[in-house]
């Protein structure tokens, strides 16, 4: 019963931690379903609230182990274009990087951006952000531009792909 | 941080791909949906239905949730649609405001909601549940009662806890925790000899 991260839980369930406990907490109370759940039912019973039914959590789970995995991509902030030159090179370097992970199934890149925005805390979500795929036509001084950076990157699997480029914006949500 | 933030930071979890994060707001607002579900689906039963569908729902739709509006007021949102749509689709009619009681926030009596094809076990359980969440409150030290009905019964934060009680804000979490552990002792030999374990 002395165990602090016991009573985080407590705490959590009241909305009354500080940002830097949270990720403890809901890691304990994910573990401790159960005292989650009775802290609930005391609450209810306190408040003279009927206790109408039987926990539906154990059926709601069961359910939703058989539904995807929602995930909602965070919004990153945009690259400030100071230079167009800066900007061209930034748009550059990222085409190359998605068709690295595209070309190699290199999961890295996604793997690491989910553990980069589960370290931020945060009291406010973001509004979702959408991945839109751009086609776009690379004309022909543009990839002898990206040929020659790519060769300079040691890099060979590029090739023809860079005739038709895969653009992957991701900001916010077009109004 | 407030409760609002709190949930947000779960939803967010699950946005993140945690699915177990998701049972924590389950647990915790399951039975007030349910409580207002079942204004509109009259039948216990399959108000319980409804209420499982609108949470698979709202799980299912947590990638749109922008956290513009509390967690509960978007699930209730989710709520109130899944049991109209329920009621469209078996024939049934919307209950008139004089069937469905005003507001949910006010103490429901148990004649209320009690109806014909309650189960006796049900209604059995739920008494149990009262007398014992009474019982041991009444067991608990003074200060303890005061923090857990402050914060359960007034709705009162931490920090204006602490002003009541004149003590810190630590004090009260600590004491609300001690008080909820000394309840929940009492209660789950109630709920693992239940004959249906799913209290």
């Amino acid at each position: 019963m002395n165990d602090p991260r016991l009573s985080k839980i407590s705490a959590l369930f009241d909305g009354e931690l500080e940002t830097h406990e949270v990720r403890v907490a809901i890691q304990a109370s994910v573990e401790d379903a159960e005292r989650w759940r009775l802290y609930g039912l005391i609450g209810d019973s306190l408040r003279g609230e009927p206790i109408v039914a039987p926990d539906l959590t154990v059926s709601v789970m069961a359910r939703i182990s058989e539904e995807p995995v929602v995930l909602a991509p965070r919004n990153l902030k945009p690259l400030k274009r100071r230079h167009p030159f800066l900007a061209l090179a930034a748009s550059v370097a990222g085409v190359a990087v998605v068709g690295w992970v595209a070309l190699t199934g290199n999961s890295q890149l996604s793997e690491t951006h989910l553990a980069l925005s589960k370290k931020e805390p945060v009291a406010v979500l973001p509004a979702p952000t959408f991945v839109q795929a751009q086609q776009t036509t690379v004309s022909g001084e543009m990839s002898e531009y990206l040929l020659a950076h790519h060769a300079q990157a040691g890099s060979t699997r590029l090739g023809d792909s860079t005739r038709q480029i895969r653009t992957v914006a991701i900001g916010s949500p077009r109004p | 941080m407030g409760e609002r933030e709190a949930d947000l930071q779960l939803v967010e979890r699950v946005q993140s791909g945690d699915r177990e994060a998701f049972g924590l707001l389950v647990g915790k607002y399951q039975r007030k949906l349910l409580r207002l579900v079942m204004r509109l689906v009259r039948d216990p039963a399959e108000a319980e239905d409804v209420t499982q569908e609108a949470f698979i729902k709202a799980y299912r739709a947590l990638p749109n949730f922008r956290g513009e509006s509390a967690f509960y007021t978007w699930l209730y949102r989710i709520g109130v649609n899944t049991a109209k749509n329920w009621l469209v689709a078996n024939g049934r009619r919307m209950p008139t405001m004089s069937e469905v009681t005003d507001d949910d926030s006010e103490g429901i009596e148990d004649g209320i909601l009690l109806r014909d094809d309650e189960t006796p076990d049900r209604v059995l359980m739920s008494r149990q549940i009262g007398e014992t969440v009474n019982a041991a409150m009444e067991a608990l030290p003074a200060d303890l009662r005061t923090a857990i009905s402050l914060r359960e019964i007034e709705g009162l934060s931490y920090e204006e806890i602490a002003q009541v009680m004149d003590c810190p804000i630590g004090t009260v979490r600590s004491r609300i925790f001690r008080a909820r552990e000394a309840i929940a002792a009492r209660l789950r030999p109630l709920l693992d000899t239940a004959p249906d374990r799913r209290w």
